[in-house]
């Protein structure tokens, strides 16, 4: 395994270790970092008629392993260590970059979370990803080291801001008449904890004895918010507050809003992008599923500010009161 | 059917399986999840190309209890992690129903 590979892996096992509640600061700091506040900046590029010689020299005197092909911003593929080599071999190294570049390419997006990035460098084990923003323009340059030393930074911000807060979570329970109030920040583009707010929601409906059918309708309803907020949103909030016989769910993010809110509860139209959607989301169907499964429901949103869904689930009573036993889930 | 049948009968290859003797009770594919969290049936197999983690998040969600990955897709390691951290919240909960 190589040590980059090793590195992400135990960046994840420490992440485990809590069990339930996770040390959320690191998970947190991946998801919340994206690739263009790590990414290099600065890049040593050549154009395309540059020579495979001149792209050699740029590599020595700037001690990196691959530089970028660009012109203007437009990115048209790298040359690496390989194909200097290669071209060393083949007595092609005063040809221009463009005959023997790179142009297979995995790129990463700016706004992408950290995250992601390791799990790019831990599947496809390259040493660097270019960078790309949402116009296709070559703005940066990724490798683990910049990851390592933000990362760092960040911590060390994160730990003494740490030290100041206190956590207090405290749940009155009374039978049918339970009052439970939590909240979940969601991270954009955070897919590794998204569905963690609706699968723990889930858990204390379990622990309550309310009904599989309730709970599903619960769980539906949170989980589609909540993947809402990790796709759409710059990042929010899940609140759930469970009492009398209602189940409430609150989705708010800060921006950036829906353009067209009946077109975005239609079934079947989504804003997502390819990667979202190949990954299973972004099919049009989130909203829907929530009008489905709530007894109320209400959209309010702004271009340019932000969206709150609200759902309302009314619940029977839990099978403890009703006497009747339940499976476990 | 058992778990175990299934994977006999249709020759698949086993990754994580907790507990083969676990009873599937209807079989669903689809690689959209919202589909998955709209349509899936408790007790079920889920059929997917989807291979990360949130398709275990999603299973677990609606109750599903095992999942086929299609096409010969990999399962990564933070896939199969979470499918393991939900065997244990499975069987803790297990527990406490019989009052363990």
């Amino acid at each position: 395994m190589s040590d980059k590979a090793r590195r992400s892996i135990a960046l994840r096992e420490s992440s485990d270790a809590g069990a339930e509640s996770e040390p959320l600061v690191l998970l947190e700091l991946i998801q919340r970092l994206k690739v263009r506040d790590v990414m290099t900046r600065k890049l040593a590029t050549v154009p395309r008629s540059a020579t495979l010689r001149q792209a050699q020299m740029l590599m020595r005197e700037r001690k990196i392993s691959g530089v970028p092909v660009e012109e203007n911003g437009r990115f048209f593929g790298l040359v690496s260590v390989d194909d200097i080599i290669r071209a060393l071999v083949a007595g092609t190294i005063d040809d221009p970059c463009h005959k023997h570049m790179t142009t297979k390419l995995v790129v990463l997006e700016d706004d992408m979370p950290v995250a992601f990035a390791l799990r790019y460098f831990d599947r496809y084990h390259y040493g660097r990803f270019p960078v790309l923003n949402r116009d296709q323009r070559l703005v940066g340059i990724v490798c683990q080291r910049d990851i390592n030393r933000a990362l760092l930074v960040e911590l060390t911000h994160e730990l003494s801001r740490l030290e100041n807060v206190m956590i207090q979570t405290s749940d009155a329970d009374d039978a049918y008449h339970v009052y439970v109030l939590r909240e979940f920040p969601v991270v954009k583009y955070d897919f590794e904890n998204a569905g963690k707010a609706a699968n723990q929601i889930k858990k204390v409906l379990q622990e309550k004895r309310f009904s599989p059918k309730d709970i599903r309708r619960i769980a539906v309803a949170a989980f589609e918010l909540e993947m809402n907020l990790c796709v759409h949103s710059d990042g929010g909030v899940l609140s759930w507050l469970l009492a009398n016989g209602r189940a409430e769910i609150i989705a708010r993010d800060g921006g950036p809003g829906i353009e067209d809110v009946a077109w975005a509860c239609r079934d079947g139209t989504s804003t997502a992008n390819e990667w979202i959607r190949s990954m299973g989301f972004g099919a049009g169907m989130g909203l829907a599923n929530v009008k489905r499964v709530a007894d109320e429901f209400e959209i309010a949103s702004k271009k340019g500010s932000g969206t709150t869904v609200k759902a309302v689930i009314r619940i029977s009573a839990p099978d403890a009161l009703q006497g009747a036993s339940q499976q476990p889930g | 059917m058992t778990l175990q049948e299934i994977i006999d009968a249709c020759g698949l290859e086993p990754v994580h399986i907790p507990a083969a003797a676990v009873e599937i009770a209807a079989g669903y594919t689809s690689d959209l999840l919202s589909d998955v969290m709209a349509h899936c049936p408790e007790g079920a197999a889920l059929i997917t190309v989807q291979n990360h983690v949130n398709t275990v998040a999603v299973c677990t969600l609606v109750g599903a209890r095992a999942i086929v990955l299609a096409h010969g897709r990999a399962v990564p390691a933070d896939m199969r992690a979470a499918a393991e951290r939900d065997r244990r919240s499975w069987r803790r909960r297990l527990a406490e129903e019989l009052g363990l």
